[in-house]
């Protein structure tokens, strides 16, 4: 197909320099390498870009499977969120202290053994109580009254424990906030 | 020539996508989230907050945190909509200057184009960090109901947020565009958008390279967030009937009821039942309480059952609007992640009597849409290189008939592959190269497009010369196949214009075959391997016993080779278990004798040898039995035929 091609263009000018005048003839030349080398100008860039789209659109794949290596373990680890939380309402229950102390102990050294192959895998608690409010690693699910000014906008409370994985916000802490009212003071 | 970034600016979330390779692509935010809440906020230390991190704080400053603004955008204060809705919102909605309306944060008053406009903005500067180029125009969708105030408020905000809108564009057109529907002319498309919290039906017409919104219906507090008020007053509802214990007043529970029952709600999606499991629920004076609950798939579609009659009437609805007759739509497509509920897609089916369209993420498909618009208008550039695709795949024969496909239908061209391949049989010095197009296993299924035969390879044992078979497809369809023997560097190629490939319904029909002959060509394909596999192993035995000599018991050299005749005897026939089980047992014999050598005391240097040489023809064995794919050589030749 391509070599087809080729002859009928040679056909072509051939046919033209027969019949023409040589100035005429000239200019169709020249307009015919005009338009040749806006074309091949127009292939270059097409080409260029298209290679450049490639080595970006790899680069991009190659970052995407970075991320996706470091946090593949994100969903399984979000989803076993619930089970830490689990423990330490039980924790946190009036009634755990009534548990006998063996039991206790029992139950504390599972908890410890599940968080620390949640820790191997880079699963670190976002510290919340003390600290200014940020909604970057915090979300706020209530206000409590404070009586001091300073706390206002301070993390009061911890409701339930924020994470994150090698410095990706698994889940926010859900945190009281305090707030300062004047008029009540 | 910087990308035209496709917009859906929802209610309570929105989305972003642009075109690339010419396929649209949703960006991910700053966040490393698909979809970004449409809250805005001002915090107390006057830090502009949007998306994610302005739905966090929402509740210590509930007062200062705009949502659902796209419910008063281009309205006028003293509208019905916004009195009602008004009374709904916690931030404070005023009246501006102009009788338009106006919402406070912090100390100022915005116009609900100057907060569209603030997201707007945070999705174009992190479309811009994800691309690593400018982003300067946008396409936005809107409802099809927005009327021309609403439409130009919106334009504005994309123009306050620094964007030039080429386009604002119906959201139900956005998702027709997406399913690429606009092609087919004089069709009826119903759009089914059940959201977070509206609910919005659309019947569209497509015509010459416009789509035509005929009719619009919806509910503006209709969606997923009802339902999941439903499960969660169910959850509280059967726990006190458990226990005794009310729980709806207690703000904490509340909490982690709710997300348990979306995790509910989703998870009845694709399974009949779900466990609400949340030890600690709550503590009275008798110790802990634990939740445990199961819900069925059933009991969820009964709580929900109104909300679905409701939307498929006002489906109904929309359609008679039109014009049209149910049974004149083409086409029903879901937007929405409320539609991936089965009850709702299944109620939706039996509206229409036909599959809806629900391929394409529902809660993405209106920017996939959107950004498939701006394609459009930037569609110019493309046309100049219109790259192909090849529709079946291409191949070689190689030993036993089998079709070993080089490059995949579907492959976009210009492409090219190459790949090593060996002799079948020792001392072959020929090899046929046969070129075949088509996707059955075997190689006499499939069409032939040329053959060729590269001689002159160096007599060796089978296995150990190299072949180098390169295919090259250029942009027009011509393939060139090109055989190289590595050794001697002698080639031999051919090529084959893409005026010998096939019709369309030739292709169509290759393809369908192939489809409805995958198990017996599956079958075919697994007999032959097993056979190439008895074959090597065969091969590699005998090799073996005479290398090893008389370093092997009488006794195992007898077992071996009468197991060897077993095989020969199976292996050509069409029992496959057969052929499998006698390959096995030669298997195990044959690595008694490896076994043996290893045992045998290093008595001098001819053990020492001899013991190299077995493991040498041991690993040849092996490599008969799990490397088929390097070992499928090419097609046996006869010795006539090669000379």
């Amino acid at each position: 197909m391509l070599g087809k091609k080729k002859s009928q263009s040679q056909d072509d000018i051939f046919f033209e320099e027969e019949n023409g005048s040589p100035a005429s003839e000239l200019k169709k030349m020249r307009d015919k390498l005009k338009e040749c080398q806006r074309q091949k100008e127009e292939y270059l860039v097409g080409w260029q870009r298209a290679k450049a789209d490639f080595i970006n659109a790899r680069k991009d794949w190659e970052r995407q499977l970075d991320d996706f290596r470091k946090y593949a373990e994100l969903p399984i680890v979000e989803d076993l969120l619930p089970v830490v939380d689990g423990f330490e309402n039980a924790f946190k229950d009036e009634g755990w202290e009534k548990v006998d102390k063996t039991w206790q102990n029992g139950i504390k050294y599972l908890h410890n053994q599940f968080i620390s192959v949640l820790k191997e895998r880079g699963l670190e608690p976002i510290g919340a109580v003390g600290k200014e409010f940020d909604p970057r690693e915090h979300e706020a699910v209530a206000e409590v009254e404070v009586e001091k000014e300073e706390d206002d906008g301070i993390v009061m409370e911890e409701y339930r424990k924020g994470y994150k994985l090698k410095e990706k916000v698994v889940r926010p802490s859900q945190v009281k906030v305090g707030k300062y009212n004047k008029i009540n003071q | 020539m910087s990308k035209i970034l496709g917009i859906d600016l929802g209610t309570t979330n929105s989305a972003m996508a642009v075109v690339e390779g010419g396929e649209p692509k949703i960006l991910e935010n700053a966040e490393g989230n698909r979809t970004t809440p449409s809250v805005v906020a001002i915090a107390k230390t006057g830090e502009r907050l949007v998306g994610l991190l302005a739905k966090r704080q929402s509740i210590t400053n509930a007062e200062n945190t705009v949502f659902s603004v796209k419910r008063l955008i281009g309205h006028k204060f003293s509208d019905s909509e916004v009195q009602k809705d008004k009374e709904l919102l916690p931030y404070k909605v005023e009246e501006g200057k102009d009788g338009g309306v106006v919402v406070r944060m912090g100390d100022k008053t915005y116009r609900p184009e100057e907060v569209s406009a603030m997201i707007l903005q945070k999705m174009k500067h992190d479309a811009e960090e994800r691309l690593g180029e400018k982003i300067e125009e946008a396409i936005i969708t809107v409802p099809a109901y927005f009327n021309d105030a609403q439409r130009k408020a919106t334009k504005d905000a994309g123009e306050i947020a620094g964007l030039k809108v080429s386009r604002i564009i119906n959201e139900p057109t956005a998702a027709a565009l997406a399913y690429g529907f606009n092609k087919k002319k004089d069709e009826q498309i119903v759009v089914y958008d059940l959201g977070g919290g509206t609910f919005d039906v659309s019947v569209l017409e497509v015509g010459d390279d416009v789509i035509e919104v005929k009719a619009t219906d919806g509910d503006t507090h209709l969606g997923g967030d009802d339902i999941d008020q439903e499960i969660i007053a169910w959850i509280v509802d059967e726990f006190r009937k458990q226990s005794g214990v009310d729980v709806s007043k207690d703000f904490m529970a509340l909490q982690r009821l709710k997300e348990a029952a979306e995790k509910a709600k989703h998870e009845l999606s694709s399974t009949m039942e779900t466990e609400i499991n949340i030890p600690f629920i709550t503590s009275d004076a008798s110790g802990p309480r634990h939740l445990l609950l199961k819900l069925t798939r059933a009991k969820l579609e009964e709580l929900v059952d109104d909300y679905i009659k409701k939307s498929i009437d006002i489906t109904r609805k929309a359609v008679e609007a039109s014009g049209f007759k149910i049974g004149d739509i083409d086409e029903v497509i879901l937007v929405g992640g409320q539609t991936r509920m089965p009850a709702i897609q299944n109620a939706v089916k039996e509206l229409f009597g036909k599959e809806p369209n629900k391929s394409i993420n529902p809660d993405e498909v209106v920017a996939l849409g959107a950004a498939v618009q701006g394609g459009i208008m930037k569609g110019d550039v493309k046309d100049v290189l219109l790259l192909d695709v090849i529709p079946l795949s291409l191949g070689i024969e190689t030993l036993g008939g089998v079709s070993t496909k080089f490059i995949e239908r579907n492959t976009t061209i210009p492409a090219s592959k190459s790949q090593v391949f060996s002799t079948a049989a020792d001392n072959q010095t020929s090899v046929e190269i046969h070129v075949l197009q088509g996707e059955r296993e075997m190689a006499a299924d499939n069409k032939s497009l040329g053959k060729f035969i590269l001689d002159g390879i160096a007599p060796a044992p089978r296995g150990l010369p190299q072949v180098e078979v390169t295919f090259d497809i250029d942009a027009n369809g011509i393939l060139s196949v090109k055989a190289k023997d590595k050794a001697t560097g002698k080639e031999q190629s051919i090529r084959i214009e893409a005026s010998s490939g096939l019709s369309k319904e030739e292709i169509e029909k290759m393809k369908t075959d192939a489809e409805a002959h995958a198990e017996e060509d599956k079958k075919k394909k697994e007999l032959t391997d097993a056979r190439n596999a008895a074959d090597t192993l065969v091969y590699t035995s005998e090799k073996a016993l005479k290398d090893a000599g008389e370093k092997i018991p009488e006794d195992v050299k007898k077992e071996i080779e009468e197991k060897i005749e077993a095989l020969k005897k199976v292996k050509d026939g069409t029992d496959l278990a057969a052929v499998k089980n006698a390959t096995e047992e030669l298997s195990k014999s044959i690595q008694k004798i490896g076994e043996l050598l290893y045992k045998q005391p290093a008595s001098g240097e001819a053990a020492g040898n001899a013991a190299q040489g077995e493991t040498k023809t041991d690993g040849g064995n092996e490599s008969g039995q799990s490397d088929q794919a390097r070992d499928a050589d090419f097609e046996e030749k006869k010795d006539g035929e090669e000379k």
